[in-house]
């Protein structure tokens, strides 16, 4: 296709196509590094407003105090072992039994995966998203930090 | 002789029957290692997810705290018609539908779209750094997805509300301003989840075969012209049973995000069915009426499902049973 060569028209779409797809990433990606760098700067720096891209004032105070708080470790390794737990009991038994279906000649094949079937209506239930339920913490400790600041 | 002949025939049936069985149960017996195999699963998943299952007779249950649920009375639909005529019904089901509407309507589109235009994207290396930016999001939970909104959009020192005050406009509580629910809804769906739903197109898109394209320019089809009549005639299998799974999932509004987006002053048009479920089972401890909508969702979602997949069948000539 390259060899075809390309018209003004499409040389504008490609441009405009790049601009469009960076900004996209570009928005994306800046949610999560805006956060970043407001964990390390001052609070009542930060609240002023005009840091975007590098800590103004830079502090480890926000980890130090955040760390303080037993239940994040205790939240941490619960959403840790539910991951670990579920991911590798889940790859361990769905290997098993897909291998096991997988076979044509095995008597009672079609009972088996219908049987599996309700998996599919669960999918919402994966590992990843247990490891959400410790962020559910941390979302209410943020909330307090919040509600004290102010 | 005819004695013998009499006595052959009972006889020939007979062993034919048995040795039937008889060859499944070699087969059984063959494949033995490979039900040791089902064996763990299976238990898993009847401890696990069906034997749980017995809770949902709970709906149809006068439910008794000391006779538990195996043990409480039968009430038939009492509860289901409860629901359908309280005056919760009509705006929890009018809040689902226009949530889940507007997702579909606007974030449906969305990986489409950009899967198409990665697709235009001919340095390798551009669109590998962009596919994996998009698909960051996917990876964090709704809470942390709100948390970061929150932050972002806070009149408190947000970069939104601090952008618009350098250009000398006023503030605005955008997660706390019923008028902003339905955008900030919108907007958070496809930030989310766009990236990674495109993958499942640019795979399909790959698959179209490059022949067609090559013919096509050679008729002298544009870039556009291609999109048009090769690439999305090629994807609208995929296209055609993601929109099954989306209209199955319109009692789906999204439980976690809009749970999390709550706010006092956007609750009138934010109660969804999930989190009415959860209000109604948790807070007010109407264990057996929670049951009976989360029973009375998941009947109405399989039959969407159900119908979409009919006219999927019949006018995408796709679908998923």
């Amino acid at each position: 296709m390259s060899a075809i060569k390309e018209t003004k028209s499409q040389k504008i779409f490609q441009v405009f196509n790049y601009i469009f797809l960076l900004l996209f990433g570009f928005i994306t990606l800046y949610p999560f590094w805006y956060v970043f760098i407001a964990f390390f700067n001052t609070g009542r720096d930060f609240a002023r407003g005009g840091v975007y891209f590098w800590p103004r004032e830079f502090t480890l105070q926000n980890y130090s105090l955040a760390f303080q708080n037993d239940q994040i470790f205790s939240s941490l390794m619960i959403s840790l072992s539910r991951t670990l737990i579920g991911v590798a009991l889940g790859l361990v038994l769905t290997a098993l039994i897909a291998y096991a279906i997988s076979v044509k000649t095995l008597p009672g094949r079609t009972f088996f995966t219908f049987f599996l079937l309700h998996h599919y209506f669960r999918r919402r239930h994966d590992p990843l998203l247990y490891a959400s339920a410790g962020f559910r913490t941390y979302q209410k400790l943020l909330a307090l930090c919040d509600s004290a600041y102010l | 002789m005819t004695n013998r002949i009499q006595s052959a025939a009972p006889v020939a049936t007979t062993p034919k029957t048995h040795s039937k069985t008889h060859k499944l149960l070699k087969r059984i017996w063959e494949h033995r290692i490979l039900y040791l195999f089902i064996f763990p699963c299976v238990v898993f998943l009847l401890l696990f997810s069906y034997y749980p299952m017995y809770g949902a007779t709970l709906a149809f249950k006068d439910y008794k705290y000391n006779l538990g649920i195996l043990g409480s009375p039968w009430i038939g639909f009492k509860h289901f018609e409860d629901f359908i005529s309280s005056p919760e019904f009509w705006v929890v089901i009018k809040n689902t539908v226009i949530i889940s509407g507007l997702k579909i309507l606007f974030g449906f589109p969305a990986p489409i779209i950009l899967a198409l235009l990665l697709s235009e994207v001919r340095k390798s290396k551009f669109k590998r750094m962009i596919q994996t930016m998009s698909y960051l999001p996917n990876f964090v939970s709704w809470v942390v997805v709100i948390s970061l909104m929150t932050v972002i959009f806070t009149p408190y020192g947000g970069i939104i509300n601090n952008f618009r005050k350098e250009l000398g406009l006023e503030s605005v509580f955008y997660m706390g301003t019923k008028e902003y629910f339905y955008p900030m809804v919108v907007l958070s769906d496809i930030w989310k989840n766009a990236g990674w739903g495109s993958i499942v197109y640019l795979s399909a898109i790959s698959g179209v075969s490059q022949e067609l394209y090559e013919a096509a320019i050679i008729d002298g089809a544009g870039r556009l012209k291609c999109t048009w009549h090769i690439t999305l005639p090629g994807i609208k299998g995929t296209i055609g049973i993601m929109f099954i799974f989306a209209v199955g999932g319109i009692l789906n509004a999204g439980f976690d995000q809009i749970l999390l987006l709550q706010q006092p002053a956007n609750n009138q048009i934010s109660e969804i069915l999930d989190t009415f479920v959860l209000k109604t089972g948790l807070n007010y401890g109407r264990f057996e009426y929670a049951t009976a909508i989360g029973l009375f969702k998941s009947v109405f979602a399989l039959a969407l499902m159900s119908i979409t997949n009919v006219i999927s069948q019949k006018f995408l000539e796709v679908g998923i049973w």
